[in-house]
């Protein structure tokens, strides 16, 4: 609270990093973008196709964005994340399916049970100094441990065959006659997800995780409890997952082990992550509105040979760490007022 | 073994050192350190490199534990305390090596620094303000500080961690690398801060800059205290001369 | 009928010490996680299947060519890849690892599609009695081989010129890197061997084992908990840690639950990573 006091006096030298150094043509820009994205569906007479397209776009944005906060903001990768995003989708369906307990409060129930997880295998994770590359071990391991066990356990879950949720039309089950309604859903998750990255890179608790990933010794000389910061993030990026997935299984009505949590998932989330820029509140989105329509080029195109996508991938990973590794975004960290603008 | 050499008495010690014991390994790096940080002072540590200089500020500052020994801060044990514990409650310290925040800009290096202590005074941001013009870095306020000289960044450094409002600082060797004229700044800077109350210890290789800085000097030699008195005793000293003037 | 869950447990721990030991070897070395690890293993299946397709040899003659080849990809892989990005952070070169196996994975699965392949070799499905035992004489064949060859690689580590240089690079590179060895290509040559230790353990299990572009995933990710139970650089440790894993799976398979069995692996890298990092990561500073 002191810093944000001191900070907001107008010749502050010590500006947080923010919209605000735009100016009003940022402020104007987003309005007209946001109308645009809203008014997508119903304005244009468009093909159902591509509002599924853009329903897409907005999970890996808002899964993108997530993994930033743990990833980008804190530094540490958690390779694992769609098992957050599994933990939500079948929290919600199990719910919904063996207890009739409505999905919006699954939801809410997906999202705590994952905050959990996160927060027990996060605790030791980060206690035991595991720092870095174990860190990144231990969350496949547990995205892993969570897919084995979820196809392992067929009689409650449907293992590897999957369960088709039950459709019964009523708002109050998550479900909806007009399926742009769902555009509209997952547009409110993932405006929410990039305003609480923005805030949370404005905010002390964010500075924290910056200063945790550069050098956690100096951060912890700065006061700063590295275990906290790291597991807020960890636990703020796997709640958030969490919900797209609660969101994601009643979009397809139907849920399988690899649909929502294989290696796959997280592989594309740090994709579009690491893509557009991990360390900007703006990077998972950006990812997203490039590398989803063309992931969906990719398989639609080679669809007589399934993998060529994923392998295009693999190729396009290894390119971007070896030339761009910080991303689109990071192209604008030197320039300081970019750099406050996209927030790195 | 530590003799006292024309200091009269301890007045009121802010910090206590007692019978620190620290080995790596097979290595006994420190063998018993006693000592005690006089409230408002400077004190320096010298000894030959290698003595375990850094390794007592790591054990004070809670990076490293002691195999055996207690730390007291102000009247409280505080051997067990996680270093970001202690640093709320104004134990700071510096690195050997220099540790900023490489990619953040130079403000939010001070900005990371701007709070967490239960010592805070004063209005943050004019204290960033002046701070930066002190260490000549207010030109670069929004450069990154990847981009920083080595010498910029201890002084960045040295501002951060005054940004902290400490009760007491630990510098392991802060003039190392930093421009002569700067250096005097920096003396005359820490003199104006022990007026204002702040307890000093600072690791030093420069004998003449010890004396003419400090109030009190530590001499490690082999894992213990060898001496610790006021600093003419301790530059006059035959064996201090025989390491010191020896090796320089 | 333990004494046969025995014995393939024992050939899947080899197969587990081959890659562990290799995975172990690099990251003992260039200090990065090989998430491709997995991904070489079934490429150097298919890399022996072929040939074995082509020219109508026995599979294990094929060991030599598919070890060497193996082993150039690996130094490859790690002087044009890797070494470029030694000085950037970490998540470059583990993601770039795990970039190498998206494209060996999913190139497989789009070259060859997604059918079981298998080879035969001359042992077939022959067996010979040991202690009273009925063993099969490939699943022999994969034992000793995996153990001659951990026995090999500690050799070589132990008494070459070459073994010497990468011991001190994987103790401390600095200082290796003053004493006039060249640090990259120690890295290089590094890669290569545990990449050639995998083509090796491929071509022990594929008259064992199917071969399809999957195949690797799992030995991939436990080559980790065979670092991580092993402990860091430790071969030795690594090879027992690979039998250990091996065999509690197969008998966990047979006994407890078939589908669970491993999934009761990855408890066991948790629980390890969790409770027991201390004897296996050194830290330095405390700061959580
Ligand atoms: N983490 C460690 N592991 C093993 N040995 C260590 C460790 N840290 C320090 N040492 C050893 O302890 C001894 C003391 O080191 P330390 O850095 O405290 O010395 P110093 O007095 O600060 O020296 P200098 O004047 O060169 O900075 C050295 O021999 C060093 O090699
Ligand atoms: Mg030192």
């Amino acid at each position: 609270m002191r810093n944000k006091k001191a900070t907001s006096e107008a010749s502050s030298i010590l500006t947080i990093p923010g919209l605000q150094s735009a100016g009003w043509p940022a402020f104007l820009g987003i309005a007209v973008i946001l109308i645009g994205i809203l008014a997508f569906p119903v304005a244009f007479d468009v093909r159902f196709y591509f509002v599924q397209v853009g329903i897409l776009i907005m999970f890996y944005a808002t899964l993108g964005t997530a993994w930033g906060i743990v990833g980008g903001y804190a530094g540490q990768h958690s390779i694992g994340q769609a098992a957050f995003v599994g933990i939500g989708a079948y929290t919600s369906t199990l719910l919904y399916m063996k207890l009739d307990i409505s999905p919006w409060i699954g939801l809410i129930a997906g999202m705590l049970l994952s905050a959990l997880i996160a927060a027990v295998i996060g605790y030791p994770l980060f206690r035991y100094g595991l720092k870095g590359d174990y860190f990144a071990l231990g969350t496949v391991a547990l995205g892993l441990i969570i897919f084995e066990i979820t196809t392992s356990f067929s009689t409650i879950t449907g293992g590897s065959q999957g369960i088709p949720l039950k459709y019964e039309e009523n708002p109050l089950n998550f479900q909806f006659p007009n399926r742009t309604v769902y555009y509209y859903i997952i547009f409110i998750i993932w405006i929410l997800t990039v305003f609480i990255s923005y805030k949370l890179r404005r905010s002390r608790a964010g500075f924290e995780m910056l200063a945790v990933r550069d050098d956690e010794i100096a951060a912890a000389r700065g006061g700063i409890s590295v275990l906290k910061a790291k597991l807020t993030a960890f636990i703020l990026a796997a709640v958030i997952s969490a919900a797209a997935g609660t969101f994601f299984a009643q979009f397809i009505l139907f849920l399988d082990p690899s649909t929502v949590m294989s290696l796959g998932i997280s592989v594309q989330i740090i994709l579009v992550a690491v893509l557009g820029g991990m360390n900007s509140y703006l990077g998972g989105t950006l990812g997203a509105i490039i590398l989803i329509p063309v992931s969906q080029l990719l398989a639609s195109t080679f669809t007589e040979r399934p993998g060529t996508d994923i392998a295009l991938y693999g190729v396009i990973l290894i390119v971007l760490m070896l030339f761009m590794p910080n991303g689109i975004l990071g192209l604008f960290r030197n320039s300081p007022k970019w750099r406050k603008i996209v927030g790195w | 073994m530590a003799q006292d050499c024309g200091l009269v008495t301890m007045a009121s010690s802010i910090l206590s050192i007692q019978n620190v014991k620290k080995s790596f390994g097979g290595l006994d790096v420190l063998k018993g350190i006693n000592l005690e940080i006089e409230e408002g002072k400077i004190t320096g540590i010298i000894g030959p490199n290698g003595a375990g200089k850094s390794t007592l500020f790591d054990i004070i500052s809670g990076y490293q534990k002691a195999n055996e020994g207690k730390i007291i801060f102000e009247g409280k044990d505080v051997s067990k305390l996680m270093p970001h514990l202690l640093a709320r409650q104004g134990v700071i310290r510096t690195f050997q090596l220099t540790r900023i925040f490489r990619n953040l800009t130079v403000a939010e290096n001070l900005l990371v620094f701007a709070s967490n202590s239960k010592n805070q005074k004063g209005n943050s941001n004019e204290r960033a303000i002046e701070l930066l013009e002190f260490v000549h870095l207010s030109g670069l306020v929004n450069d990154e500080a990847s981009t920083l000289s080595y010498g910029q960044s201890k002084l960045l450094e040295f501002a951060q961690v005054l940004m902290h409002s400490p009760k007491i600082l630990l510098l392991d060797e802060p003039f190392a690398g930093i421009n002569p004229g700067l250096i005097d700044q920096m003396m005359q800077h820490l003199r104006k801060l022990q007026s204002e109350g702040l307890t000093i210890v600072l690791i030093e290789h420069n004998l003449p800059m010890v004396a003419k800085l400090c109030d009190s000097i530590a001499v490690v030699t082999n894992g213990v205290i060898e001496m610790h008195g006021a600093p003419d005793v301790i530059v006059n000293d035959s064996r201090v001369k025989e390491v010191f003037l020896g090796g320089h | 009928m333990f004494a046969s869950v025995l014995v393939s447990g024992l050939v899947l721990g080899g197969i587990y010490s081959l890659v562990g030991a290799g995975l172990n070897l690099i990251f003992g070395v260039v200090k990065i996680i090989n998430f491709a690890q997995g991904a070489l293993l079934m490429f150097g299946a298919y890399f022996s299947y072929w040939i074995v397709t082509w020219l109508g040899i026995d599979p294990y003659l094929t060991l030599p060519i598919v070890a060497v080849g193996m082993a150039l990809l690996g130094y490859l892989i790690q002087t044009t890849l890797i070494n470029p990005v030694l000085k950037q952070e970490r998540t470059s070169q583990l993601l770039i690892t795990f970039g190498i196996s998206l494209l060996i994975q999913n190139g497989a699965l789009a070259l060859w599609g997604p059918d079981i392949r298998f080879v035969q070799s001359f042992a077939g499905y022959d067996t010979f009695a040991f202690l009273g035992i009925r063993v099969g004489v490939s699943a022999a064949i994969a034992i000793l081989g995996a153990a001659i060859i951990i026995f090999l690689l500690f050799v070589f580590l132990n008494k070459s010129k070459m073994g010497t240089a990468i011991r001190a690079v994987s103790q401390q590179s600095d200082s290796a890197l003053l004493a006039g060895i060249d640090v990259k290509r120690v890295y290089a040559i590094a890669f290569a061997i545990g990449s050639a230790m995998v083509g090796v353990a491929s071509v022990l299990m594929i008259p064992i084992y199917d071969i399809y572009p999957l195949m690797g995933e799992q030995f991939g990710v436990i080559a980790f908990i065979v670092v991580v139970l092993g402990g860091l650089g430790n071969v030795q440790g690594a090879a027992i840690a690979g039998v250990f894993l091996g065999v509690t799976q197969n008998i966990f398979a047979v006994y407890v639950s078939n589908q669970l069995s491993v999934a009761i692996l990855f408890l066991i890298f948790l629980i390890t990573l969790l409770f027991r990092p201390q004897g296996i990561f050194i830290r330095k500073m405390r700061v959580s």
